[in-house]
């Protein structure tokens, strides 16, 4: 066998050696690498829909291309997003707790809901052509003029897969944190869960003697995310059951009337839910996230803990009042909710999300000189995502900006896609580079740091500069959710299908150098069983003390 | 699990807020506070079971009631 297959099939210097991999070690990279495929594909769909607004494909009519754009948000978000976060948080909350997860068999449960969900869902738009787009704006999920039943259901089974999933998530979690393991003692279970979800913070305020936080920061950060996380699954599920409801009817000759329901309150209580993946969890989980890469890389306690931990409950707080920053366009909206959520309350998250930047930085600055480590460069990269998205966020959520930029490629540019690729995924990316020994008990070498770096720059560079040209588009007018056939706005789009392509490139590197680094052997090592049987994150012998 | 009894009941409530809730500020805003109550009642729930769960494995005698 020449090098190379031989590389490629066992990996970089031996490759993954998965022997002394417990179960969750094992989970928590089966997560990461079905989160890293629906990226590729999501990348890919993303790219058929760049090239098509370049100039329209020949093989991809309307109502293909629209059903690419509504299960492109939900492949990204649930099926790559969810499902690293997942992996990553099942891990660190019991080795962070120093406790064994609650249930191996839920966290192994998890991602196959989720994987099979998004996969089910995204066959609604591929075999189907199911396009109401992720928003799924009233009446528009139930219009059988335009949509298949079958179509439909199909959509909806899938995600009622994918919120399974969450849930199984969401309790694990939670009874990770507050249960007493067999044979330990009693862990004071209703004082972790004030500390966890933040009452504990908010009381110390108001106390003289200050009580001491009984869940390290990061886990603080876990709890809230996974409270909005929750709250996002309860709103989806109802509005998948309602949507049901619908198609049930249809299925059986009784035609529901779609004004039973009013679509303004609709549109409300829906982006009341969906904001609490974007304003809500995301920034929370982030929060957290750069709060534990900061400590581990710069091996020092945090800088202003109890502000952090503070902001976090606010960003918790603000969460679940923001949401009506994406009705500003709507003429029946109440005005008092466009000014006070729409726009002030909004203002607030470039508050929380400064801290959060703030305390980060000053934790890595106070560490130096410190090395430009694979992780340090995503994490920072990270952190300029935000920079970038955030007030762009802000600018579109002021009434007179709205007014232009509603619904333009601004809005999915600049700032969407730039918070997620950017901010959030370089986040992961580093996550990643710094669980990687952790879960694999040190046993691979990367393969090439040189890809590392390459993934690093195309990544960034076609990230901003896709939503960087995507917005300009959308500042002379283009919208979203539109084809334009006659080349409006075809150097835009061309410039931001450059940074598109630099994108896809780089995620071909780094699946490349992540193959040969563990290698197919290992990867297909990963989805057998463990051969240790335990709950701990990690084998016992290697426990650091 | 009463966790996920209540997160049943919390879906289908979203799906009675959804049907019955028409051009009422007031209301919408009700039912938010609704449902993020009652999901805390359910995460809170999961720290009673942990209290319980941990009384009777150190207690088991008490907890087969004998």
């Amino acid at each position: 066998m020449s090098s190379f297959l031989e590389r490629l099939m066992n990996g970089h210097e031996g490759g993954l050696k998965h022997e002394g991999m417990t179960p969750m070690q094992k989970i928590a990279l089966r997560f990461v690498v079905i989160g890293l495929l629906f990226y590729g594909l999501a990348a890919l769909e993303g790219m058929i829909m760049r090239l098509h607004e370049i100039k329209p494909l020949p093989m991809i009519d309307e109502s293909h291309f629209f059903s690419i754009m509504t299960v492109h948000p939900m492949v990204g978000i649930f099926g790559s997003s969810y499902m690293i976060v997942f992996g990553a948080f099942l891990f660190l909350t019991p080795y962070l707790m120093k406790k064994p997860i609650y249930s191996v068999k839920l966290a192994d449960l998890s991602w196959k809901f989720m994987a099979a969900g998004t996969f089910i869902m995204w066959l609604a738009g591929f075999l189907f052509h199911y396009a109401p787009l992720y928003t799924l704006y009233w009446p528009l999920p139930v219009d059988f003029e335009q949509f298949s039943l079958i179509g439909g259901i199909t959509y909806i089974v899938g995600v009622v897969g994918i919120m399974i999933g969450t849930f199984l998530f969401t309790y694990n979690i939670f009874k990770t944190i507050l249960y007493t393991p067999p044979g330990w003692e009693k862990q004071p279970s209703w004082e972790l869960f004030k500390s966890a979800i933040g009452i504990e913070g908010l009381l110390n305020f108001f106390r003289r003697r200050k009580k001491e936080h009984l869940v390290p920061l990061p886990i603080a950060a876990i709890s809230r995310g996974t409270i909005d996380m929750g709250l996002n699954a309860i709103v989806i599920s109802s509005a998948g059951v309602l949507i049901l409801i619908y198609f049930l009817g249809e299925l059986f000759g009784a035609s529901l009337k779609d004004t039973w329901v009013d679509a303004l309150l609709y549109k409300n209580i829906f982006w009341w839910g969906l904001d609490l993946i974007a304003d809500g969890l995301v920034l929370i989980f982030v929060a957290g996230t750069w709060y534990l890469l900061a400590m581990l890389i710069s091996g020092k306690d945090l800088f202003m803990q109890n502000i952090a931990r503070a902001a976090l409950f606010l960003e918790m707080v603000v969460s679940w009042t923001v949401w009506s920053h994406h009705l500003m366009s709507d003429q029946g909206q109440p005005n008092v909710l466009k000014v006070v959520s729409g726009e002030m309350v909004t203002a607030f998250e470039l508050i929380t999300q400064g801290i959060a930047v703030f305390i980060t930085l000053v934790t890595l600055w106070r560490a130096r000189p410190l090395k430009m480590s694979n992780e340090l460069k995503f994490l920072l990269g990270g952190i300029l995502g935000f920079m970038l998205a955030v007030p762009a966020g802000i600018i579109q959520a002021d009434l007179g900006m709205n007014r232009i930029l509603h619904n333009t490629q601004w809005i999915i540019g600049t700032h969407v896609h730039v918070a997620i690729l950017v901010g959030l995924t370089m986040t992961l990316y580093s996550a990643i580079y710094v669980l990687l020994p952790i879960l694999t008990n040190n046993s691979v070498k990367l393969y090439s740091q040189k890809l590392a770096n390459l993934h690093f720059w195309l990544h960034l560079i076609g990230g901003i500069g896709m939503g960087a040209f995507m917005g300009m588009a959308g500042m002379d007018g283009m919208l979203r959710r539109a084809i334009y056939l006659n080349g409006e706005y075809s150097t835009y789009m061309i410039l931001a299908g450059i940074c598109g392509a630099m994108l896809l490139v780089a995620f071909a590197l780094f699946l490349y150098n992540i193959v040969m680094t563990i290698g197919i052997n290992g990867l297909i090592n990963i989805y057998k069983p463990a051969t240790i049987q335990t709950n701990e994150a990690i084998p016992p012998q290697k426990e650091v003390q | 699990m009463i966790y996920a009894v209540l997160v049943l009941l919390l879906i289908a409530l979203g799906v009675v807020f959804l049907f019955t809730i028409k051009k009422s500020l007031i209301a919408l805003i009700l039912a938010i506070i609704a449902i993020i109550v009652g999901y805390f009642v359910a995460v809170a729930t999961i720290a009673k079971e942990a209290e319980a769960e941990a009384q009777a494995s150190s207690n088991p005698e008490a907890s087969s009631g004998a």
